[in-house]
């Protein structure tokens, strides 16, 4: 469905993105995981084609390209970003932005009241925004989003500003909007909520996704462990070429390669360690995070 | 979508408190100057003809002192003379005579001996006595009018017509200029401010703007036409004559013609539609080019001011000529052909060179739009602005 094809931004010295691809198909929610500053809001300018990158092309349908205007219009019928809080229309409502991104998109604006009701904002969707706190204009952001129901929607830091609450309330919109066959890219720093819906989750480093955590395979599990400095000192010898040792606390075996005696000598041997916790599954996007932005990992939220 | 972007562009104008100030003032212009106005008594016809025939009398003596010596200005004196005797029907026609198409012939004839007093060059007449050639050819092409369509000479319409030339003298060029370019400041601007919003709807640029001018430029027009709806139903109230058929004067190919207020306001009210739809699409370009709100009201305003400026300088420059053009009551009464010296600046030859400069307008919007799609990136790559 979308194609990103060696694309290249820079700025001067600076690299944004470099010769990066990627393939997306409808049904998927894909999360793209960056420090700040990393190219996450530039990757979704250039799909969307707010930004022109140096090189490199961005394909719909396996022939839709960014080469005239009305091209681009084709394009927008069937994707949309996620609105900025501070670019909202302080003298407009809610059901204003709403209607608007529906009558765009869709035409019509008979789906708008359901989904206002559906991430229960009916108590002051018709109020001019200027009333409105942090997490009920990212709400409403959300909203029009949602209201004109694109196959394809980019959502850019979707989550800031929401309470646990509201998280959780357009996490369970998101899987619904996956489960209807949209195409949706999510950048969040709320890295352990991505787990619940993403199905792969990128990671950019140095404009290039480093990592591609897919969801789906199963067979990328480890046995975790928290160890200090010291503790992994004295394992790490003995420990399996493939093991990691993520932001110097978490030490993580796969258990992709060993069989059954080996786990089961690893499990006895780390639960030695009682007073920390031993868990087996894959890792999370946390883990991730940790084990590639350590050192500038600042802007990390569990 | 075009019409569901313009219903949009309808509720962000609307809940503008600029456009409701704008709207406030079109609405109240009007009304407030037909009463102030009113207020005045107007110089009855009377009064102006016994003006002129004290003038005339002043010029009496200046051609007495030199016609024995001066062949021609015995010729002056002579038409004079007739004049004179005229003008003195004409004061009795109104007055105790009562015969308005008497007086109309007689100002015509008036007019005529006038016409061939200018022939002799106004000899022997100070030049303070002399009556232009153009007010007399105004004044001909009026009575003219009234001699062809019988109407009276004593109605208030010729009051109410007075005062709807001086309220478009007023409001059209500069202060239509000021209003168009304050709504329009921010017709592309604006969307630079809710870029995130605005950025990925999916309408044509064209479109946009097309939508754009459309309402901004109906909103400008609706709230001129109620204004003067409601200052000429004041009017109406105030004063008996205010009926459209009443001549006014307007300046076309090279003369006065007298037309009736009904067509005159129809021609007015055409060329400021086709001035306001101009000046949005010029604020169209200049938001493309500068990006910004108050730029646009400066290089407007400096564009408009800038064959003044040029004449200043003591140049007068025919291509600069069409900035003046958008002040239709001018262009209409012929004011701006004498002012520029440019005797071919008449209403259709205005809207001509306005319409064409519209459609150049559009051109350059077009081909400066497909030229930022058409941009390749070379070292840095490239933001979509609008």
């Amino acid at each position: 469905m979308l194609k990103l094809d060696n694309i290249s931004v820079s700025y001067k010295d600076k690299v944004v993105l470099d010769n990066l691809s990627l393939t997306a198909e409808s049904g998927e929610i894909i999360g793209v995981v960056a420090p700040n500053g990393t190219g996450k809001t530039t990757l979704f300018h250039v799909i969307s084609n707010f930004l022109k990158p140096n090189k490199g092309t961005v394909i719909f349908h396996d022939k839709l390209q960014y080469k005239t205007e009305r091209n681009e219009i084709a394009i927008h019928k069937q994707l949309t970003t996620f609105p900025e809080q501070s670019d909202l229309f302080e003298e407009l409502s809610g059901v204003d932005h709403m209607k608007l991104y529906a009558n765009m998109w869709k035409g019509n604006t008979d789906h708008v009241q359901k989904i206002y009701e559906q991430l229960h904002m009916e108590g002051y969707v018709k109020k001019k925004v200027k009333t409105y706190s942090l997490g009920m204009r990212q709400r409403l952001c959300f909203a029009m989003v949602a209201s004109a129901d694109t196959p394809v929607m980019l959502m850019d830091e979707l989550m800031n500003g929401l309470d646990v609450a509201n998280v959780a309330l357009i996490s369970e919109y998101l899987i619904q909007m996956k489960k209807e066959g949209k195409l949706i890219f999510v950048a969040s720093h709320l890295l352990s909520n991505l787990d619940l819906y993403a199905d792969r989750v990128l990671y950019l480093k140095d404009g290039k996704i480093i990592h591609q955590q897919d969801f789906s395979r199963t067979d990328e599990k480890f046995i975790k462990i928290d160890l200090s400095a010291e503790q992994y000192e004295a394992l790490k010898d003995s420990l399996p070429g493939d093991h990691l040792y993520i932001a110097k606390h978490l030490c993580c075996i796969p258990i992709a390669n060993l069989d059954e005696t080996e786990k089961n000598a690893w499990i006895t041997r780390l639960s030695a360690f009682e007073e920390k916790e031993l868990t087996i599954g894959p890792l999370g996007t946390a883990e991730y995070y940790e084990e590639y932005y350590h050192e500038d990992g600042k802007s990390l939220m569990l | 979508m075009f019409w569901k972007f313009s219903l949009f562009e309808i509720k962000l104008l609307l809940r503008n408190r600029k456009n409701a100030f704008i709207a406030l003032f079109l609405l109240l212009f009007f009304p407030l100057f037909f009463m102030y106005y009113s207020q005045e008594e107007p110089e009855t016809l009377t009064e102006q003809k016994r003006a002129e025939t004290q003038a005339s009398y002043a010029a009496f003596y200046h051609l007495d002192q030199q016609r024995h010596d001066v062949p021609e200005v015995a010729e002056v004196y002579g038409y004079h003379t007739q004049i004179q005797s005229l003008l003195g029907m004409q004061v009795w026609n109104i007055g105790s005579g009562e015969d308005g198409e008497q007086y109309v012939e007689e100002g015509l004839e008036i007019n005529q001996l006038r016409l061939k007093v200018h022939e002799l060059g106004n000899e022997g007449i100070p030049d303070y006595l002399v009556i232009p050639e153009e007010e007399i050819l105004k004044e001909n092409a009026l009575l003219q009018y009234i001699q062809d369509n019988n109407l009276p000479i004593d109605s208030e319409s010729f009051v109410t017509n007075d005062y709807f030339a001086d309220a478009f003298a007023m409001v059209s060029g500069l202060v239509l200029l000021v209003i168009i370019l304050i709504s329009g400041n921010e017709l592309l601007v604006y969307e630079l401010r809710h870029q995130s919003v605005m950025r990925s709807l999916p309408v044509a640029f064209m479109r946009k703007v097309t939508s754009k001018v459309m309402v901004y430029s109906i909103f400008i027009y609706l709230f001129l036409l109620l204004g003067f709806s409601i200052g000429n139903l004041y009017l109406s109230s105030k004063m008996e004559g205010n009926e459209f058929s009443f001549p006014m004067l307007i300046y076309q190919n090279e003369a006065y013609t007298a037309i009736s207020a009904s067509r005159y306001l129809l021609y007015l009210f055409l060329g400021m539609a086709l001035v306001i739809i101009f000046l949005l699409l010029l604020s169209i370009l200049l938001n493309m080019l500068f990006k910004n709100a108050f730029a646009n009201i400066l290089v407007g305003l400096g564009i408009f001011l800038l064959p003044d400026i040029v004449m200043a300088a003591g140049y007068n420059l025919s291509f600069l000529h069409p900035v003046k053009f958008i002040d239709m009551s001018k262009v209409l009464s012929g004011e701006l052909a004498v002012e520029l010296g440019n005797s071919f600046i008449d209403y259709w030859n205005a809207m001509a060179v306005l319409g064409g400069i519209s459609i150049l307008l559009i051109g350059v919007i077009y081909a400066m739009n497909k030229m930022n799609h058409r941009r390749v990136p070379k070292d840095m790559p490239l933001e979509k602005t609008f």
